[in-house]
């Protein structure tokens, strides 16, 4: 096997709220690992608050992480200098789940592309600038005429599409996607997810791809890492993942997803969570989802878990229930 | 779930509005029973009139530049699109109940949420101060709201995003509506969340007997809630129908599109999703003929660029808006059908072990 694309050890992202005596740790990210293979996508799932966007800025170095390791293709991501950092930046691209907050309002939007292929030297002269932006636009389905028009003279799926041609400019090898759909249409993610899917596949992008919906990221991935408040809590190949889910929280996450089948949706049975998701500034000891996890039991406070392969060698829970491993708490 | 007695009856509901680029037709006519006891879902994406043909019921909306025409018949005796804002204003709240999609920008942030529930009921019901907090009290009780006496006197900022559409609810039953308006009330929420509040609906309607408009783009959740369906798309019904023939035989082309799009959980293969191209149109530039003629994939006929198709009676209860009517065996469908199909592993006997 290739070494990964990207490598992520203990990522954490801690944030300060508050001062003096007032002052508390947020927990945002704490403590998680990713493996990326070029080409591949890897789908980060879960709820709001759990820490999946933060993972995907932090990697980026877009928010700097408070610990942990981000290697990418042999560079040690997090002892970049600033300028090292901005030159890295053309492999590793972002697409954001609002186009519309994406894109700056007053610039024209092949100026928005343009802009990336300035920063990074990638055109000799006017007018090769010029056709690489309309060759862009049209690898995502635009027309390149359409350059010289604004943000808002466009509908969202075609806002989106700019971005990602935004995205596309620097000719990166590593594309973090957030929630890139969740904010279009039903008939238009449709269209978006394959325009992704055809990216990659003539590009050999590798995405992590952040999203809450599972369904689609079951679709466009490869891989699925489920998160809650701030960790990993398991991670399988995409099928692998649904069809025998090993955490709680994920069997509960997938049977809360509605299934567009009335006979079916109506007889399954669900798994009914109680209460809220805990504040990431004080997470309950132990394992995380203890509070709300229907299948408790007396280690779940006393032992941190740790992933653990079940179910087959590329599936990983975090979850005492399949063997108490995980670090003691103290006290 | 549902009676044969009709509580709001809907006839040529049309809602325009007033713009600089001309009289934008938002809602073109739509016709519909709700039953009491009955959820009816109206699915459609953004721009397709699916809030505004509810908002224009109460007048929820701007008047100039709206404006409402046709008739809508609240329990029998009421006709709301004629009445004056002053009759609405016993109406909106009483009889007709609201919930809408973001919570935090439905409740006031500056008030406690005793003060919101009990609003309502001491201006509608003439409840005294201390009934009426009796009565939040239970309220909060039903919707799942752990220690209520307490929390009356929180501000919305106090409760998590699930909780506050909790409270959103509860004054949304406040007065004991008739007719339960729910606005994507589930969008902004988390799926474990939204099962919470899809579930907590549905207990309710079947305790207190109300009828309830679903509004909302997931197919998911019209397929654990709904009784009957409407399709809406460029501001029409384009399918009407029960919850289980929509699903089990979709007729109208853009509904067949739209389950061909939806990746399915458990879809053992990844083939491109079967998208429908191009864009919904803007209602101050609507197509010719058919409304979805210019995405619609199986156009054939010269009438589809020109006419507008009438809203028709195809089997019994089941209506569609097309000059085509797409055969039980086309592919497409078939497709769609059988993405669905896949049978999901049982959540208990695959249990950890």
């Amino acid at each position: 096997m290739t070494a990964p694309l990207l490598e992520v050890e203990g990522l954490t992202v801690h944030f300060s709220v508050g001062r003096g005596r007032d002052k508390q740790t947020v927990r945002a990210v704490d403590g998680v690992d990713l493996t990326l293979g070029g080409g591949e996508t890897l789908g980060l799932v879960g709820e709001s608050g759990c820490g999946k966007t933060t993972t995907g800025l932090a990697i980026l170095r877009l928010v700097e992480p408070t610990a942990g390791r981000i290697t990418f293709d042999g560079t040690d991501v997090r002892g970049l200098s600033a300028r090292d950092l901005r030159r890295w930046r053309r492999r590793a691209a972002m697409i954001f789940q609002d186009p519309y907050a994406s894109l700056d309002p007053r610039l024209a939007v092949g100026e928005s592309i343009g802009e990336a292929l300035d920063i990074h030297d990638l055109h000799q002269g006017k007018q090769a600038r010029r056709a690489r932006i309309g060759e862009l636009l049209e690898r995502c389905g635009l027309h390149p005429r359409v350059a010289s028009r604004y943000p808002h003279e466009f509908s969202g799926g075609q806002r989106q599409r700019i971005g990602i041609a935004r995205a596309l400019a620097c000719e990166p090898d590593f594309i973090v996607c957030d929630e890139p759909i969740a904010a279009l249409d039903v008939s238009i993610q449709a269209q978006v997810m394959n325009l992704l899917g055809e990216l990659q596949s003539d590009l050999g992008l590798a995405y992590l791809f952040i999203a809450h919906d599972l369904a689609a990221v079951q679709h466009i991935c490869d891989r699925i890492a489920v998160m809650y408040l701030g960790r990993v809590v398991e991670e399988a190949e995409r099928l692998g993942l649904y069809r025998s889910a090993q955490h709680p929280y994920t069997r509960a996450l997938l049977s809360a997803i509605p299934i567009p089948d009335p006979v079916r949706e109506r007889q399954r049975e669900r798994i009914r969570l109680v209460g809220d998701v805990p504040s990431p500034i004080d997470p309950p000891t132990g394992c995380r989802f203890r509070t709300r996890c229907p299948e408790v039991f007396d280690a779940c406070e006393r032992i941190d878990p740790a992933l653990q392969e079940v179910a087959g060698p590329d599936h990983t829970a975090a979850c005492l229930l399949h063997g108490e491993v995980g670090t003691e708490v103290e006290g | 779930m549902s009676d044969d007695e009709v509580v709001l009856s809907v006839r040529d509901l049309e809602v325009s509005f007033g713009t600089k680029r001309g009289r934008a037709q938002v809602v073109r006519g739509i016709d519909y029973d709700l039953h009491r006891g009955e959820t009816l879902a109206i699915v459609g994406e953004s721009g397709s009139g699916k809030s505004v043909s509810t908002l224009a019921l109460t007048k929820l909306i701007p008047i100039p530049p709206g404006r409402v025409t046709g008739t809508a018949h609240l329990g029998g005796d009421l006709e709301l699109i004629a009445m004056s804002e002053q009759e609405l204003s016993h109406v909106r709240g009483r009889r007709v109940g609201f919930v809408f999609q973001d919570p935090m920008t439905s409740l006031n942030p500056v008030h406690t949420i005793g003060r919101q529930l009990t609003e309502g009921m001491r201006h509608h019901l003439g409840l005294s101060e201390g009934d009426a907090r009796d009565r939040a009290v239970d309220l909060l009780h039903k919707v799942g709201i752990p220690s209520p006496e307490r929390r009356l006197d929180d501000f919305p900022h106090q409760f998590s995003g699930g909780m506050r559409q909790r409270v959103v609810i509860a004054i949304g039953l406040s007065c004991d509506p008739e007719v339960l308006i729910a606005d994507e009330a589930t969008t902004a929420l988390d799926v474990t969340t939204q099962a919470q509040i899809t579930d907590l609906v549905a207990e309710l309607q079947a305790e207190l007997g109300m009828a309830v408009i679903w509004i909302t783009h997931d197919l998911g959740v019209v397929a654990g809630i709904a009784d009957r369906v409407l399709v809406m798309y460029a501001g029409e019904v384009v399918e009407a129908a029960s919850a289980e023939a929509l699903f089990a035989r979709p007729r109208h082309p853009y509904t067949i599109g739209l389950q061909a799009s939806l990746p399915v959980l458990g879809d053992v293969d990844r083939h491109d999703l079967a998208a429908i191209p191009g864009l919904p149109p803007a209602p101050t530039a609507l197509p010719e003929g058919c409304g979805f003629h210019p995405r619609c994939s199986y156009r054939d006929d010269a009438r589809c660029a020109t006419e507008r198709p009438p809203l028709t009676e195809v089997v019994e209860g089941h209506w569609v808006r097309s000059f085509y009517e797409v055969p039980a065996e086309d592919a497409a469908r078939a497709a769609a059908a059988s993405r669905i199909d896949i049978e999901p592993p049982d959540a208990r006997d695959e249990g950890v072990a």
